[in-house]
């Protein structure tokens, strides 16, 4: 027999020093970290100190915990923020989660609380110093946001537990691999187990991740949108107009500015990025295709800020306010129309690609049955090729739909809408939609101020962006399902 | 016999002719014209927006350059001490964010999506999910990082600060990660799987020796064209509270101290100048050489990642 479990292992001879810090015990480990803590909690507000040049006389070392910081939190008041409690909990968390991957997973959760209640501590007694308070007070206060810290704290546990891992070899030597097989040769090596186990853990919580978010999202929107909701007097929300600032928030404004922007930018996108996928995917030659593409891709790349200005200084004088007079319209610089044409142009690589990939995943066999039977090109495209891909063409309409309903730069920036707006169905008139006027209240002053609910309005408005593009992904998403498992 | 000759020369001339008659297929000719057009028109307004952008802040680009990289955000467009310094300092904390926080949460679920889930329910919930994420708009995004980073985890992030608004964007990119990542990984033929497993590797084992150095360029194209989305990304920041006006300290490029100040980014700026130009015409040059600027960054990234992609599919 060979060493073929000590090939897959790890390493073969692990660095000396990592071989001896496995072997320090659990309880040493402890005293360790809390060492680390208390230095770091001492030196880093010096060190930090230091670098800001605020409290040149601090030198000497802050023992908080020792001295109960009284004093010193005259000097190091306001000097650092929360940055390095950070830095503390990282440290602590490398240090206290070593050995949790060394198979001792029953100290782990003990280890983590530890890790969690430093991290609470430390944050409660520098909260002390930045602002002042008592302890209790502090810790009220505080608490909240304490408790964040301890499940990142736990968190960081883990990802210090890794580090620590992948950076050791196995505790325990292979089995010997001469002599006869024993069950204990077959079980393999139990380090490695452990390791397997988790590393799966560790993916496992990154794809919940995504959850998470989602969960999260779905809070935020929903806690400031409900308090919108029953507060609200109902007549303001149909009303005449969005001035958000003296309590109106007439939807339908919104709602209407958004469906002619989605309108200008279908007009635009569909027959451009139609055409250029079905010519990539069924007229261009390959070496054509091959340079067509990655142009196209730059154009996707494009950030939509760029759009926005150049919907609003180019599309808008050039095009927009020359032929508002055919519909005997006079437009104002920014107006709806020139930043429908610029979502539309954004939106035309997404169509282009969507509508290619789904026009690509047409069978051979269909084009080819079509031209033996004599048909051109041009039929073969129109009459097999595009229904075939029906499903999948829809699905690219609804996409990109979706994505012109939630763009948000280029209408606040080339909409022409201030930060209210009249209501309007005239798309040569500048106007707000729903994302343009969610920009409109963040941005300008520091934080969302006004009557009563303007805050909770923009996670109104949020809600019923939110719910209106997952639905059309969802459609567009199951429109895709069925037509991937046709062919 | 001679009638038949005729009618096998006539037959013979009009098979002839169909045969080698150039065809003169109307329908498709328009057809094939139109379609070329759409091609056109999109190349045809790429070509418009950059040589418009470049000229546009051609005064800038070629009279101030290194002014303008190190100058600040300021009020009036005539000063001599306008630039874009604020605008890359934030952009490049966000990436840094983006980088340490979204690309290995990214690649870990792309991984855990690819090699170890069951076919369950939850599988199938989180797939669902990542794709829905994928297509909220960014200011929603922008909201998120409002409630929860902003407001609820103040303590943390320091507000509305550049920490939040790296948060923020990590978390707008982070399905774009996973479902490059589970393209790429997906890839990979199975065959090298089953060469590991056969060869006594455990699935941790094959993962990170075969399954990822084989990825890795379609994982690193994904998280390249991310990173320039995240670069690029305007609506959410504004939201979690860039700063548009003046914005103070001129402090150096990677301070710690400021992750937890007040910020702002490259495309803040610009949404800024172009919405002052319509008081100060001197914001529009300044505007579209920001634009440059920020153009520059995004499109090597970009080209860098197609370029990867081609490279190594052409390779396989």
């Amino acid at each position: 027999m060979t060493d073929i479990a000590l090939r897959f292992g790890g390493r073969r001879n692990p660095p000396v020093a990592v071989a001896h810090l496995r072997e320090i015990p659990v309880s040493a480990m402890v005293v360790l970290s809390g060492l680390v803590l208390l230095l770091v909690s001492a030196f880093l507000p010096w060190a930090v100190n230091v670098g800001s040049g605020q409290t040149a006389n601090a030198f000497e070392p802050n023992l908080p915990w020792l001295l109960g910081g009284t004093d010193l939190a005259q000097q190091t008041a306001g000097s650092f923020g929360n940055g390095w409690i950070l830095i503390a909990v990282v440290v602590v968390s490398v240090a206290a989660g070593y050995p949790l991957f060394c198979g001792r997973r029953m100290v782990a959760v003990p280890l983590a609380s530890i890790g969690g209640a430093g991290a609470v501590y430390v944050y409660f007694t520098s909260y002390r110093f930045d602002n002042q308070f008592s302890k209790i007070e502090g810790l009220v206060v505080e608490l909240g946001s304490g408790w964040w810290l301890a499940l990142a704290g736990s968190l960081l546990m883990v990802t210090g537990g890794v580090i620590a891992r992948v950076g050791a070899g196995n505790r325990r030597a292979a089995v010997a691999t001469t002599g006869p097989v024993t069950l204990e040769a077959l079980s393999g090596n139990q380090d490695r187990r452990d390791r397997e186990s988790a590393v799966r853990t560790i993916m496992l919580v990154a794809a919940l991740a995504s959850i998470l978010v989602s969960a999260l999202i779905v809070l935020a929107l929903v806690r400031d949108a409900l308090t919108f909701m029953i507060n609200i007097d109902w007549a303001s929300v149909w009303s005449s107009g969005w001035f958000p600032r003296r309590g109106f928030y007439d939807i339908k404004t919104l709602v209407v500015s958004t469906g002619l922007v989605v309108g200008v930018s279908t007009l635009i996108a569909t027959p451009v990025g139609l055409g250029a996928a079905i010519y990539l995917s069924e007229y261009a030659r390959p070496r054509t295709r091959r340079w067509m593409k990655p142009t196209l891709e730059v154009l996707a790349g494009i950030p939509s800020v760029v759009f926005g200005f150049f919907a609003l200084q180019w599309i808008s004088p050039n095009i927009i306010q020359h032929i508002d007079v055919w519909f005997g319209q006079d437009a104002r610089l920014g107006n709806l129309a020139a930043a429908g044409v610029g979502v539309g142009i954004l939106s035309v690589p997404l169509m282009a690609s969507i509508s290619e990939d789904a026009m690509k995943a047409v069978p051979h066999s269909l084009r080819e049955a079509s031209a033996g039977l004599g048909s051109r090109k041009v039929t073969t495209t129109l009459r097999v090729v595009l229904p075939a891909a029906v499903s999948g063409l829809m699905a690219a309409f609804i996409v990109t739909t979706a994505r012109a309903v939630g763009e948000t730069m280029v209408v606040f920036i080339a909409g022409g809408g201030g930060d209210t707006a009249v209501y309007t169905h005239n798309v040569f008139d500048g106007s707000l939609t729903m994302t343009a006027a969610m920009a409109s209240l963040a941005s300008g002053t520091d934080s969302v101020v006004g009557e009563g609910l303007t805050f909770e309005s923009l996670y109104f408005v949020g809600l019923l962006l939110f719910v209106l593009t997952l639905g059309m992904n969802l459609v567009a998403d199951r429109i895709v399902r069925r037509f991937q498992n046709k062919y | 016999m001679r009638l038949g000759r005729v009618f096998d020369d006539r037959t013979r001339r009009a098979v002839t002719s169909e045969v080698y008659r150039r065809s003169r297929d109307v329908r498709g000719g328009v057809f094939r014209v139109l379609l070329q057009i759409a091609l056109l028109v999109a190349l045809l307004v790429l070509a418009i927006l950059l040589v418009d952008t470049v000229t546009d802040g051609w005064s800038i680009l070629s009279g101030r350059l290194g002014d303008f990289l190190s100058g600040g955000l300021r009020s009036q467009s005539g000063d001599p001490e306008l630039g874009v310094f604020q605008g890359i300092r934030g952009s490049l904390w966000i990436a840094v964010f983006v980088i340490v926080l979204a690309f290995p949460l990214g690649i870990g679920a792309a991984i855990y999506l690819e090699e170890y889930a069951p076919k369950s329910r939850l599988t199938s919930f989180i797939d669902l999910n990542i794709r829905n994420l994928a297509g909220v708009p960014s200011v929603v995004y922008g909201l998120l990082g409002l409630a929860i980073f902003v407001r609820g985890l103040e303590g943390l992030t320091g507000g509305q600060s550049v920490t939040a608004a790296g948060i923020t964007l990590a978390v707008l990119v982070l399905p774009i990660v996973i479902i490059t990542s589970s393209e790429a990984i997906r890839a990979v033929p199975q065959s090298l799987r089953e060469a590991g497993y056969g060869a006594g590797a455990t699935k941790w084992e094959v993962i990170r020796t075969q399954i990822l150095p084989y990825a890795a360029p379609g994982i690193l194209t994904g998280t390249l064209l991310s990173l320039s989305r995240a670069i690029g990304e305007a609506a959410p920041l504004i939201l979690v509270g860039a700063v548009t006006g003046f914005l103070g300290g001129q402090s150096g490029l990677v301070d710690i101290s400021q992750l937890q100040e007040r910020f702002t980014a490259l495309p803040i700026i610009i949404t800024e100048w172009v919405q002052e130009s319509g008081r100060d015409r001197g914001f529009a040059p300044a505007a579209a050489a920001a634009i440059v600027v920020m153009l520059v960054v995004v499109l090597l990234l970009n080209s860098a990642a197609i370029f990867l992609r081609n490279h190594f599919e052409k390779k396989r």
